[in-house]
């Protein structure tokens, strides 16, 4: 009797995952697809012409470029050199030095000149006080805030508040933007102003690639198999995922390394908050909360041309620390706004992409781990056959190869920008082998996340050990 | 080209967006279906006749199908890359046919025949050998070319594919510009009304438009989304005074906000002096924006003595954009007499306008440094603060224009 309830509990639970993870690769495949269709109609780069009319307009409207910064003394000098040398005819950098314990704002003063400016901040966003903004006394548009540490959100709020363009650029210190990504940017806003709140843009992995005078020059693979397993990663959710989403007008994220937002949205929807590790995520599901409350018509776009590039963890210590930081503000963001959820009233985002974000972003890695604890007690306990359990396993690693290998192949036939030969195969093997052991891992990564997020662990700035872009002669 | 009722060109685009995205996800729907009734063909007609468990079948059909589509893709790249060499070999080879041909055409043989037929089966080789040799003829060889382009129908072509992607829209635009006007002129035209086409198109219109073909393009640029405008911005500059001489005076006294706001920040863009009287009446227009892009032109628009008293009156509007560009104006026309208007900007409760004030009070010579000097020792401290940063400015010769 308790044999056969036994039974019953196992196979329910079971076909429960099966299905689960049929919906789960089914939106996933069908997102690739809607990506490959949307990447070649909606993603085309500027043509040349266009490109050279365009930086050359005086009709270009102003950005301001905030970059959050943290104790980057080591890196500060390059990346503020390198945001200064952005292909773009009118913009402005916003430097925040969110109390740096170390030199960043001596060696920002030294490099590039900075003299006390009585500039006022016309935003009206709580922050943090702020000690004293800077600007460059050289030929160059750079504003360095210095405030009292508050957090990443905090300083890309101080930033907002004294940035004086009507659109407003969020980047990584740490990062390294591609000298067309700002124009690239600004295409769909000048495409659709009065819709267009926010635009997203592509991350990619920077490890193996050469840098010289803080700009991609060649793009390769790296030596190290765990920075191109995180590569096939980002290339399947930027340009998997993203793309499928914007495409519906429900892009639920706007990675916090690269995203322009349209000044009055953000101080509108109260800025980026604090409270939150996933700062980046929560704004942008406040932005659909707040403009499908307000029912008035608007697009988040997305951009997969221009790209921010950036240096993932090398180790498997600090990526385990990274993962379960995303997954705590996945979780967050969605408990925060847990009203949107199967909710009509927020259209495609209420009813499928923040379900998709809370059911296979949030709750999946949990189900993914019962599915594994599941299949190995039905082992033990002789309820499931070893040759079926294999087959099942075999089914869900070949949906991840077949999703892996179209993410490169996407890549490969739109944007095209890993050369091809010896790097390209060696991304396939990748794409292939990340299915054996690494997803898995990140799996249990999420989980512990999700935990530490139920058990409410507060955020931090997230910052991790770098090795540094591997720069190139002549830099 | 005819005027037509203004509609606003982002819900325009916007509808035609919607309609393409459902488009593109009913695609994508109709792949993932496709995929799945493949999976679903197999078990039935193949798996389950081996195998009876019916979970169990649908697994193995599940991985043929994934394998096969695994396989399919590995295989398109390879044949993809194949192709193209292929096509470039192709190309080395036929190009030269194609050329000895269209110079036999020139010299008046008639080779229409192969020429047709080079155009089924070699049409891309066909067409750049077409637009490289018409460019390098003129007059009456330049004619016949461009009327062969018509007889094969490639001018159809062009336009076709210039509303496509951005590689097609650019070469087939740069095709039809090198043809002569009778042949390529009016399918340029129809592009030019419209995205998204437009811009390319309205460039290549600009430097050979009549006048009057001018006005309808740069009515039709001020209706195009800001994009449109941005592109074309420089190439209209060149025409900027006879624009100031014809439509844009037309347009601004229409009174349609959003042309009449396009047109403005148009000539602001050009940063040249023309004169536009007409302007002057829309620094006290009931749209604040309106107000503040014509207040932001006075120091463009030749007609200096009547656009001061208009700025000292907008320092003291009760929208702080227009303060701010009456400010900035101010501070660019360097105006006489404006000092005790600016100072009592430099009170305002509005940081914003409060500093600015400063900032231009540097700008306007001893008079204002006189005003700044006082405003050191002012009860206020962050009058006090901006006054000191304004001077300091002046005396490392740093322009606040910058700012403005």
């Amino acid at each position: 009797m308790i044999e056969s309830l036994a039974h019953r509990v196992f196979f329910v639970f079971e076909s429960a995952i099966i299905l689960y993870c049929f919906a789960i690769n089914t939106t996933y495949f069908f997102l690739t697809v809607l990506a490959y269709f949307s990447l070649r109609k909606h993603h085309q780069p500027c043509s040349s012409a266009e490109r050279d009319a365009l930086l050359k307009s005086p009709l270009m409207p102003a950005i301001s470029v905030v970059v959050p910064t943290l104790n980057e003394a080591a890196s500060c000098r390059d990346s503020v050199a390198s945001m200064l040398a952005l292909n773009y005819p009118n913009y402005e950098v916003v430097v925040v030095n969110d109390g740096s314990g170390d030199d960043t704002l001596r060696i920002l003063t030294e490099e590039f000149h900075l003299y006390k400016s009585a500039r006022a901040a016309s935003g009206t966003l709580s922050t943090r006080p702020i000690r004293q903004i800077y600007e460059s006394a050289d030929p160059v548009r750079l504003v360095v805030v210095d405030k009292e540490n508050g957090g990443k959100a905090d300083a890309i709020n101080a930033g907002l508040n004294v940035a004086s363009s009507p659109l407003i650029m969020v980047v990584d210190s740490d990062s390294l933007i591609d000298r067309d990504g700002l124009f690239t940017m600004v295409r769909p806003y000048l495409e659709d102003p009065d819709r267009v709140i926010a635009v997203g843009g592509t991350v990619r992995v920077v490890n193996g690639c050469d840098v010289a005078h803080g700009q991609v020059r060649t793009i390769r693979s790296s030596s190290s198999h765990l920075a191109n397993f995180q590569s096939i990663e980002y290339l399947r959710a930027f340009l998997g995922g993203r793309v499928g989403f914007s495409l519906m007008n429900a892009l639920m994220i706007i990675s916090g390394a690269f995203g322009l937002f349209r000044r009055d949205a953000l101080i509108e929807a109260g800025g980026f908050d604090e409270s939150t590790v996933g700062e980046d995520m929560e704004v942008v599901v406040r932005l659909h909360r707040l403009w499908r409350t307000k029912k008035q018509p608007y697009r988040i776009a997305y951009m997969a041309a221009p790209a921010c590039w950036t240096e993932v963890p090398h180790s498997l210590k600090i990526l385990q620390r990274q993962r379960k930081r995303w997954q705590r503000g996945t979780a967050e963001s969605m408990w925060r706004h847990r009203a949107m959820l199967f909710n009509p009233r927020f259209g495609v985002v209420g009813m499928f992409s923040f379900p998709y974000f809370a059911i296979f972003e949030m709750l999946g890695p949990a189900i993914e781990c019962l599915g594994y604890l599941l299949t190995i007690l039905g082992l033990i306990f002789q309820m499931i056959a070893p040759e079926v359990a294999l087959l099942f396993f075999v089914v869900a690693v070949g949906f991840g190869v077949l999703l892996s290998t179209s993410a490169l192949l996407l890549e490969e036939f739109t944007v095209h920008r890993y050369p091809s030969g010896w790097h390209s195969y060696r991304m396939l093997f990748s794409a292939i082998a990340e299915n054996f052991g690494f997803r898995q891992l990140m799996t249990l990564w999420r989980v512990q996340g999700l935990i530490e997020a139920l058990k409410g662990k507060k955020g931090d700035w997230g910052a991790m050990e770098r090795r540094g872009f591997k720069v190139v002669a002549g830099s | 080209m005819t005027r037509r009722p203004v509609s606003s060109p982002g819900s325009r685009a916007a509808r035609e967006t919607d309609w393409e995205c459902l488009l593109t996800v009913g695609k994508a729907a109709l792949v993932v279906g496709g995929v799945f009734y493949t999976v679903w063909w197999i078990h039935i007609h193949e798996v389950s006749r081996r195998i009876t468990d019916a979970p169990l079948s649908l697994a193995i059909s599940f991985l043929c199908v994934q394998f096969g589509i695994i396989a399919v893709q590995l295989i398109a790249s390879v044949v993809i890359k194949n192709l193209r060499a292929a096509k470039v070999r192709g190309s080395r080879k036929w190009r030269p046919v194609i050329d000895e041909h269209l110079s036999a055409l020139l010299a008046g043989e008639d080779r229409i025949r192969q020429l047709r037929r080079l155009r089924r089966t070699r049409p891309e080789d066909l067409e750049e050998r077409l637009v490289e040799t018409l460019r390098a003829v003129s007059g009456e060889q330049g004619r016949s070319l461009s009327h062969l382009a018509v007889e094969l129908g490639l001018v159809r072509r062009w336009e076709k594919l210039a509303a496509r992607g951005v590689r097609q829209r650019e070469q087939a635009l740069e095709f039809l510009s090198t043809l002569s006007p009778e042949a390529g002129g009016q399918a340029l035209r129809r592009l030019a009304a419209t995205p998204p086409g437009q811009a390319a198109a309205c460039r290549v219109l600009i430097p050979v438009a009549e006048p009057g073909e001018l006005s309808d393009l740069f009515l039709a640029i001020l209706r195009a989304p800001p994009l449109v405008r941005a592109m074309v911005a420089r190439d209209l500059c060149a025409h900027a005074e006879s624009l100031a001489a014809g439509v844009i005076p037309e347009v601004l006294s229409r009174g349609e906000e959003a042309e009449v706001m396009a047109a403005l920040d148009m000539v602001h863009g050009w940063n040249r002096v023309l004169r536009l009287p007409a302007v002057v009446k829309l620094m006290a227009h009931s749209n604040p924006e309106i107000r503040s892009r014509a207040l932001r032109l006075a120091p463009l628009i030749a007609v200096r003595r009547e656009t001061a008293p208009s700025i000292l009156d907008a320092m003291g509007d009760s929208d702080t954009r227009v303060q701010l560009a009456a400010l900035a104006s101010a501070a660019r026309m360097r105006l006489d007499g404006a000092a005790k208007a600016v100072e009592a900007c430099a009170h305002s409760p509005d940081d914003q306008i409060s500093r600015m004030a400063c900032l231009v009070l540097g700008s306007l010579g001893p008079e204002g440094h006189t005003v700044l000097e006082s405003k050191i020792l002012t009860a206020d401290r962050r009058v006090a603060a901006w006054a000191a940063e304004s001077l300091a400015r002046v005396r490392i010769g740093r322009e606040p224009n910058r700012e403005f």
